[in-house]
C-alpha cells in the first residue's frame, strides 16, 4: 500500500565526495590523470547533467586477463557492482564486517557448472532484538555493520568515479554515470584506498548488454532446459543463470549455473528434477546475467567486483498449475494453498 | 453525492448512484460506486516489474528495479535511477512524511530507510520475512512478517523499534489503513481472507476480526477515500471490498498483479485512478475508479 509523501525526493543525482585523506588524494590524482573526468567534478546535480569525456577508441586498453573469481558463499562479506541495466548504469557497493547469516545459502547439490541453492530459514524465538539478526541454531548475533574501505575509484567507465562511503551506512554508490556507462570491452578497474580494510584493487571488463533469444522458457520434468542468448564478444565474461522458485520465500530454491558466454546452455535434466523436487510454487523466474567477477580476500572476508548486464524472464513450469482453490485445478488434482500449486 | 460518467472502452460501464451499502455511511459524501464491474484497465508501460510501488512527494511512481534498485517513473516515461542496490530482495515500499523511503528486504530480514540523498540505513533487523508495509498515524510503520510468524509489527521509523501487535494468519501480507487510520486491514495471501484490526490511540490493537474471504490470493492492499478496500491478487484480479464487506471483482487483468495504489495526481499519474503493478511483465494497470486515495496519515 502506498500513499504520496509530503515532501519530494531530491532530484536525483549525487556527485562523488572528494579528497579527505592523503591516501585519498593520491588516488584522486591517479584518477584525474586517466582518460575521463570524475563524474562529480563536471556534474551539475541540480540540472542532472554530467559532463565527461568519452575516451577515444585508442585509449581503451585491450581486454585484460580478468580471472573469473567468485567468493565462497560462506565467506563473502561484500560486493562492488557496475550494473548495466536497461535504463541506467550504476556503481555501488559495501563491505560488511562479517557474512550475513541469511545471505549464506545452503548448497543442496552441485553438478558441473550448476548448484542448487536453498535459502536457509533462520528462526529465532523470541525474535532478535534491535541490532541483532538470527543465525544458525536459533541464535541471535549482532547484525554485521559495514566497513569503511576509504576512497573507492572505478576507472574505465565513460565517467570515472570516485566514491567515499556514506558516513552512516558506509555504503558506496554513484548514479552520475551516463547510460550506457561504459564501452563494451572496456577495461574496468576498482581501487580502494583502504581504511578499516586494507587497500585492494580488482579488475572487471565492460560486458555487452545481454539479449535473451527466448520469450518463453518452460521447465518440464525429464527434459533439459535449453537457454539461448546472443553471445557476447570474446572476453572474460561468463553467463550466470539463476532459476528461482521462491514464491515469497516459501520454497526458496535457486538453481544457479555459471557457464561460458557461448550463446546456449542446457540445464541438465537431473538438476531440473532436483529443482522441481525442492518444491515448485508460485511464479518462477529466470535471471540471466552476463558478467565478470573478480574477488579479493580481505581480513573480514571475501569481496567481489562484478560488472554485469542482466535480463529477467518468467518461467513456465509444466505440471505446475498455479491455483488459489481446488476449482482452479484439473481433476483429480487439488490445490495446495500454501504453495499455490495443483498437486 | 456525486454521479460521474465513465469515458472508456466499455460503453456500458457507467458510474451511477451513491454507495449503496457501507461506503455512503462510512465515507465522505460524494462516494459513488460503479454499477457495472469489472472495470476496464489500461496497461501503462514504464515501471519495472516490482512487487510493490508507491509515489513520492513529487508525484513520481517509486518502484524497485530487479527487486534491488530504487527507481522513479513519470507516466509514459522510462525509469530513472534514484539509488542502486539498496536491498537484496525488496518487497513492500512506503514513503515517510520526510520523503524518505522505507523498503522491506525479504532476503536480509531488514527494513531499510533510504533518505532523499539516496543514503541507506538499517531500520530494524528483527522481522524474519518482512513483506507488506504501510504508514499509519504519527508516521509509524506497520509491517507483516509473511509466511514465518504472520505477525503484524509496528515499527518506529526513527529508532527502528519493532513491536509485534497481532498475528492474524501465517499468510499475513498486504496492509492498508482505513481513511481515518483507525482500522488496519491485513490480507492473508494464503487463504484469500481480509482481517480487520481496530487500533487504539497508542497504536496497539483493540480488536481483530476475520472480516471477509474470497479475495483470491491477495498481495498489496489500498483503500480509497470512501473506505473501499482494494486487493491486488495473484489470480489476475483486483478485488474491491466495500465498507459493508461486499466482495466484488474490480478488474480482470491479463497478468498477475501484486500491489495497488492510487495515483499521485502528478507526473501524469491520475489521482482518481487505481494502479496495479504487473508482477511478472512490468508496467502498471490503470483502473479509473473515480475516487482518490485517502488523505495522508495524521
Amino acid at each position: 500500500m502506498s500513499g504520496p509523501g509530503e515532501n519530494g525526493w531530491r532530484a536525483g543525482r549525487r556527485a562523488g565526495r572528494h579528497g579527505r585523506r592523503a591516501a585519498d588524494l593520491v588516488l584522486a590524482l591517479a584518477l584525474a590523470a586517466g582518460p575521463g573526468r570524475g563524474c562529480g567534478q563536471g556534474a551539475d546535480p541540480a540540472a542532472g547533467q554530467v559532463v565527461c569525456r568519452m575516451p577515444e577508441p585508442a585509449e581503451i586498453p585491450a581486454p585484460p586477463a580478468v580471472a573469473y573469481r567468485r567468493c565462497p558463499l560462506a565467506s563473502k562479506v561484500g560486493e562492488f557492482q557496475v550494473e548495466l541495466a536497461q535504463h541506467f548504469t550504476a556503481v555501488s557497493g559495501s563491505i560488511a564486517e562479517a557474512p550475513l547469516p541469511t545471505d549464506v545459502r545452503e548448497v543442496v547439490v552441485e553438478s558441473g557448472p550448476c548448484r542448487l541453492l536453498r535459502r536457509r530459514v533462520l528462526d529465532c524465538d523470541p525474535a532478535c532484538t534491535a541490532g541483532m539478526t538470527c543465525a544458525e541454531a536459533g541464535r541471535c548475533v549482532r547484525y554485521p555493520g559495514n566497513l569503511d574501505a576509504g576512497t573507492v575509484g572505478v576507472t574505465g567507465l565513460r565517467c570515472q568515479v570516485q566514491m567515499h562511503p556514506d558516513p552512516v551506512s558506509q555504503r558506496y554508490w554513484d548514479t552520475n554515470l551516463p547510460h550506457p556507462g561504459y564501452e563494451p570491452g572496456a577495461s574496468i578497474g576498482l581501487h580502494a584506498s583502504g581504511a578499516a580494510v586494507p587497500p585492494f584493487s580488482l579488475a572487471g571488463w565492460g560486458v555487452a548488454p545481454l539479449v535473451l533469444d527466448q520469450a518463453l522458457l518452460r521447465l518440464e520434468p525429464g527434459q533439459p532446459v535449453p537457454i539461448a542468448w546472443t553471445p557476447g564478444q570474446a572476453g572474460p565474461a561468463r553467463i550466470q543463470l539463476d532459476l528461482v522458485i521462491n514464491q515469497h520465500g516459501i520454497t526458496p530454491a535457486t538453481l544457479s549455473c555459471e557457464v561460458p558466454d557461448s550463446g546456449r546452455f542446457e540445464v541438465p535434466v537431473d538438476l531440473i528434477e532436483r529443482l522441481l523436487a525442492a518444491g515448485t510454487s508460485g511464479y518462477p523466474q529466470l535471471r540471466v546475467s552476463r558478467q565478470t567477477s573478480d574477488s579479493a580476500d580481505l581480513p573480514p572476508g571475501c569481496v567481489e567486483f562484478v560488472v554485469s548486464s542482466a535480463v529477467e524472464r518468467s518461467l513456465d513450469v509444466a505440471g505446475h498449475t498455479p491455483c488459489r482453490s481446488d476449482v482452479d485445478c484439473p481433476t483429480p488434482k487439488r490445490c495446495q494453498v500454501v504453495s499455490q500449486s495443483c498437486l | 453525492m456525486r454521479s460521474r460518467a465513465w469515458i472508456g472502452p466499455v460503453a456500458t460501464a457507467v458510474f451511477l448512484a451513491a454507495c449503496s451499502e457501507g461506503a455512503a455511511s462510512n465515507g465522505p459524501s460524494g462516494c459513488a460506486a460503479a454499477a457495472t464491474l469489472p472495470l476496464p484497465a489500461l496497461h501503462v508501460a514504464g515501471p519495472p516489474a516490482s512487487e510493490d510501488f508507491t509515489f513520492d512527494g513529487e508525484g513520481y511512481l517509486l518502484a524497485l528495479d530487479s527487486g534491488r534498485s530504487l527507481v522513479r517513473v513519470a507516466r509514459g516515461g522510462a525509469p530513472m535511477l534514484v539509488a542502486p542496490n539498496v536491498v537484496a530482495n525488496g518487497r513492500g515500499l512506503s514513503v515517510l512524511g520526510t520523503g524518505d523511503v522505507v523498503i522491506a528486504d525479504q532476503d536480509r530480514s531488514l527494513l531499510v530507510r533510504v533518505d532523499r540523498a539516496g543514503d541507506v540505513r538499517r531500520l530494524t533487523t528483527t522481522i524474519a520475512n518482512p513483506n507488506g508495509l504501510t504508514l499509519g498515524a504519527g508516521g509509524q510503520l506497520f509491517v507483516t512478517d509473511f509466511g514465518i510468524t504472520g505477525d503484524v509489527f509496528r515499527v518506529d521509523p526513527e529508532s527502528g523499534e519493532a513491536l509485534a501487535l497481532a498475528r492474524p494468519a501465517a499468510g499475513s501480507n498486504g496492509l492498508a489503513f482505513s481513511p481515518d487510520y483507525r482500522v488496519l486491514y491485513v490480507g492473508d495471501h494464503d487463504a484469500g481472507v481480509l482481517y480487520r484490526l481496530s487500533l487504539k490511540a497508542d497504536g496497539r490493537v483493540a480488536s481483530a476480526e476475520r472480516w471477509v474471504q474470497g479475495i483470491g490470493t491477495p498481495d498489496g492492499l489500498a483503500v480509497d477515500g470512501c473506505g473501499n478496500v482494494y486487493a491486488a491478487s495473484w489470480d489476475r484480479r483486483v478485488y474491491q471490498v466495500t465498507p459493508a464487506g461486499q466482495v466484488r471483482i474490480l478488474a480482470e487483468l491479463p497478468s498477475i498483479v501484486s500491489a495497488v495504489a492510487f495515483g499521485s495526481g502528478k507526473q501524469g499519474w491520475k489521482a482518481d485512478s487505481l494502479y496495479a503493478s504487473a508482477l511478472q511483465d512490468g508496467g502498471v494497470f490503470e483502473i479509473d475508479v473515480g475516487q482518490p486515495g485517502p488523505p495522508p496519515p495524521p
